[in-house]
């Protein structure tokens, strides 16, 4: 199971219920292919950045889901056959195995014992992300 | 250093260059490309009126999150939330 994000825009021309319907069937392609809907938002009716097949308004949804991975080709296949929906983007949502960390600052102070300084000179030939740990060994 | 660098642009009528990356100040990790939706959002501080994205020289913005920037800039033009470029 991955994490997805779609983003779809519905024509604003689409009464009320058969948008609700809409709505509904997309749910249900992602839950109906063992998915799962985490979250829906209406982001409601938005002018367009750019002209859409001469349209310049659109009704956004947008909705995150789980799935397997064969499921957002689908759903944007289905969705790109839907004549109610203008436009669809899906994003695969990568959980960061690394966060953002500052960078090791290198003790530019000189050694005050003669201990500390071969412990410099070890972690010098180790790599650069040794150095960080080597001080809490002295 | 800054003397120097105003030395080198006496006339003054240069933005001074914001010297830290907004997105390392703020630790932000990813860099959403839903935000645009606000239209006051301030990530629109990193396009143009015309929609261009604004190079790092202009922003002060890391090499890291400009390549992220321009990653959610992309995908905020691909569902209209952001234009392609303004007429
Ligand atoms: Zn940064």
């Amino acid at each position: 199971m991955n994490n997805y994000e779609i983003i779809y825009i519905i024509d604003a021309n689409v009464e009320e219920g058969a948008r609700k319907e809409l709505i509904e069937k997309v749910n249900g392609i992602i839950t109906n292919n063992n998915g799962e809907v985490v979250k829906v938002e209406e982001w409601g009716k938005r002018r367009l950045a750019y002209a859409i097949d001469y349209k310049t308004e659109g009704y956004y949804v947008y909705v995150a889901f789980n799935a397997e991975a064969d499921l957002p080709k689908e759903l944007s296949r289905n969705l790109g056959n839907n004549e109610s929906v203008i436009r669809s983007q899906i994003v695969k949502l990568i959980e960061k195995k690394h966060s953002v960390k500052p960078r090791p600052v290198r003790a530019a102070a000189p050694a005050e014992e003669a201990e500390a300084e071969v412990v410099e000179e070890t972690a010098a030939e180790a790599s650069v992300e040794t150095v960080e740990a080597a001080p809490a060994e002295a | 250093m800054s003397e120097d660098r105003q030395a080198r642009h006496p006339r003054g009528n240069r933005k001074p260059r914001r010297k830290v990356c907004a997105f390392c100040v703020d630790k932000i990790e990813y860099i959403d490309y839903k935000e645009f939706r606000d239209l006051n959002s301030r990530m629109r501080r990193n396009i143009n009126e015309r929609g261009k994205i604004l190079p790092r020289r202009m922003t002060g913005t890391c090499a890291k999150h400009q390549r992220q920037l321009s990653e959610a800039i992309k995908r905020a033009r691909a569902i209209a939330l952001l234009p392609y470029s303004a007429e």
